[in-house]
């Protein structure tokens, strides 16, 4: 990412709002140590405290075990944001290379993988996580990760292809080509470029998703292990009573929908940025 | 009279041509099954064999789909040829390493019609000229910004446009731009791939100029690809005229529009709007439509359409091959009879108008 690009994302006041509400919330996850008002995990008195509606005192509630939500919010935010931004990061790397592959390179190369692709965007990515997360007691996180990210790559590869193979074709490729840039300059500095937005759009959007579906394989009890708060397992703690501690799913599901929406609109600010003809009166 | 030249490798003309091409063919497959197989083929490009001089310019003329960008390309191995050989200064392009090919891509360059799928949008236009420098390490640093903008300067652009980007320039510019991309890298020959098609007449001219300069400066050779014969007219030495991917008829620009010798030539020349609405002139309306070239006709390509009064079965059955017919100028047609008499030797010995066989246009509708 180019300094001139990040120039042209700041110079839009979306971007701003969703890139500071964004660092609100990984803020608070990083300083959730200094600046949690509780021990996460601390079941403070299970008999006087426990499932306290929002008070001045816990000003999300407690929940069932008469722990904070709010710092489990926190200490949560930490494990979901970094699960899933690492996941996106890695099946963003995944796409890019094999479509880049398939797309640039063409041919039986690209017939081969492309229908591999086909074989593994048919098996139901929840399915296939909830068989492997439920028969495999012991997930730590970075398998969670590997999990996550390895299994969520297939469609944007398919779009990072189809951008490669269209983007390939232009006169400015047959240019460079023509004044003598070998397949990777090619590749990296003029197919790339152009191929990226919806990429990022994807991985944008990707990071919103995937907070979702780890929230949803935590709530099913197969994602962020108890005791380790994750958005998606506080929700899961309420839902046994969810008009009863409705604090225990609104919080976590803003913090979720605010994060989502936030990721979206940085992901279609980055898409602008990128090409400079979606900015109006871009002269620099 | 000379002798008849070999069908398969017409000789070449020219004795130290910079470029030489040589039977080139390219095929596309269509069709073709799942595996690859069975399918039938697109002949874009079907045994064109031509010379390109040092300092000279090509011109190559044809209806659209004719194989003209095809064999510019081919040529450039932007895309790879089927068959054929192409020979750049001594050098066999069609067998070099991919290595020996970058390097001797900095003398061959090319430029687009488009002008706005030829440059990229996301590099300021200081980067796009610049690319050249790089890939060949000629300059860096302020000696590459240096170059770039003498570029920009040479090809009429002011050197502070090196910062912003292709959208904000109009289609002549764009063009302008994509010459001095290629140009960077100093070449020696550069196709130039239907360059003003997309512009205004106006600006048409101005880019046509432009590149006339740059010739006389730089001694450049170009093969002129386009449709528009009087554009050809202005800028070539010589002209090749291309139908269903062969060349037709290959002539000095004085020779092939004074007296074109094949009948599709006749027939595109008469469709070449003159500028006086009291001229009078005899047009070929050709019939039909250009055949396919997955299924190309028989023997000559052009005799389902040909108006050639000699024009007969024959011409169904025998490939005409690109034959001398009169000095310097090749022809594919059999029903042509060759001379050796030029037309400033006939003019010398009292002719008026030239000879019958030379088939001119008022001959045919007498």
């Amino acid at each position: 990412m180019t300094a001139e690009v990040w120039r042209r994302l700041w110079r839009q006041r979306r971007a701003r709002v969703a890139l500071g509400l964004l660092a609100t919330i990984a803020l608070a996850a990083l300083l959730a140590p200094v600046i949690a008002p509780y021990d996460p995990i601390a079941q403070h008195d299970i008999i006087g405290l426990k499932s306290q509606a929002p008070s001045w005192s816990h000003p999300f509630g407690t929940d069932q075990y008469s722990r904070d939500v709010l710092s489990r919010l926190m200490y949560g935010a930490r494990i979901s944001l970094s699960v899933a931004v690492l996941a996106v990061f890695l099946s963003g790397t995944l796409a890019l290379a094999w479509g880049a592959v398939a797309g640039y390179f063409g041919g039986r190369l690209d017939a081969v993988m492309m229908r591999i692709i086909d074989g593994l965007i048919s098996i139901p990515r929840v399915l296939l996580l909830l068989g492997i997360l439920g028969v495999w007691s012991e997930v730590t996180l970075p398998v969670l990760i590997l999990l996550l990210g390895g299994t969520g790559w297939f469609g944007v590869s398919r779009m990072v292809r189809a951008e490669v193979l269209s983007v390939s074709r232009r006169d400015h490729v047959a240019a460079v080509r023509a004044l003598g840039a070998g397949d990777w300059r090619i590749l990296t500095g003029h197919v790339l470029p152009n191929a990226l937005a919806p990429v990022l759009v994807a991985v944008a959007l990707g990071v919103g998703s995937l907070i979702a579906l780890e929230g949803g394989l935590s709530y099913l009890g197969v994602g962020v292990r108890p005791p380790h708060a994750s958005w998606g397992n506080i929700i899961q703690d309420g839902s046994m009573n969810v008009t009863g501690l409705w604090w225990m799913s609104l919080f976590p599901g803003l913090a979720i929908a605010v994060t989502v929406l936030a990721c979206n609109v940085v992901g279609e600010a980055l898409r602008d940025a990128v090409d400079p003809r979606h900015l109006p009166g871009a002269h620099d | 009279m000379t002798a008849p030249h070999s069908v398969a490798h017409p000789r070449p003309l020219t004795p130290d041509p910079l470029l030489r091409v040589t039977d080139l063919r390219k095929y596309f497959p269509v069709g073709t099954g799942l595996f690859g197989r069975g399918g039938s083929s697109v002949k874009a490009v079907d045994g064109v064999s031509f010379d390109v001089l040092p300092g000279e310019t090509l011109g190559l003329v044809g209806e659209s789909g004719c194989g003209k960008s095809t064999t510019g390309r081919a040529i450039l191995r932007l895309i790879e040829p089927t068959s054929g050989s192409v020979t750049f200064a001594g050098q066999s392009v069609l067998d070099l390493g991919s290595t020996a090919l970058r390097q001797l891509r900095r003398q061959m360059q090319i430029i687009f019609q488009d002008p706005f799928s030829s440059l990229n949008p996301r590099m300021s236009v200081g980067a796009i000229v610049r690319e050249g420098l790089t890939i060949h390490r000629l300059a860096e640093g302020a000696e590459a910004d240096k170059r770039v903008k003498q570029l920009l300067q040479e090809v009429g652009l002011r050197p502070e446009y090196s910062n912003r980007y292709p959208h904000e320039f109009s289609g002549g510019q764009r063009q302008r731009i994509g010459i001095a991309r290629a140009l960077a890298v100093e070449p020696k020959f550069i196709v130039c791939d239907e360059p003003v098609s997309a512009l205004d007449v106006s600006v048409q001219a101005q880019v046509v100029n432009l590149l006339q300069d740059l010739q006389r400066d730089r001694g450049l050779a170009y093969l002129f690809i386009a449709h528009d014969l009087s554009v050809v007219e202005h800028i070539a030495d010589r002209v090749a005229v291309m139908y269903l991917g062969k060349v037709v008829e290959l002539a000095t620009r004085e020779d092939l529009y004074r007296e074109p010798l094949m009948p599709y030539t006749q027939a595109l020349l008469s469709a070449v709007p003159v500028p006086n609405p009291a001229a009078r002139r005899d047009r070929i309306v050709l019939t039909g439509d250009v055949p396919s070239p997955s299924n190309p006709p028989s023997g000559c390509v052009f005799h389902p359409r040909c108006h050639h009064p000699a024009k007969d079965e024959a011409c169904a059955r025998i490939v005409p091959p690109l034959e001398e017919k009169a000095p310097g100028h090749l022809v594919a047609c059999i029903k042509q009879a060759p001379t050796t008499v030029t037309w400033e030797q006939q003019q010398a010995a009292g002719a008026t108008r030239p000879p019958e066989r030379y088939l001119p246009l008022a001959a045919l509708h007498a």
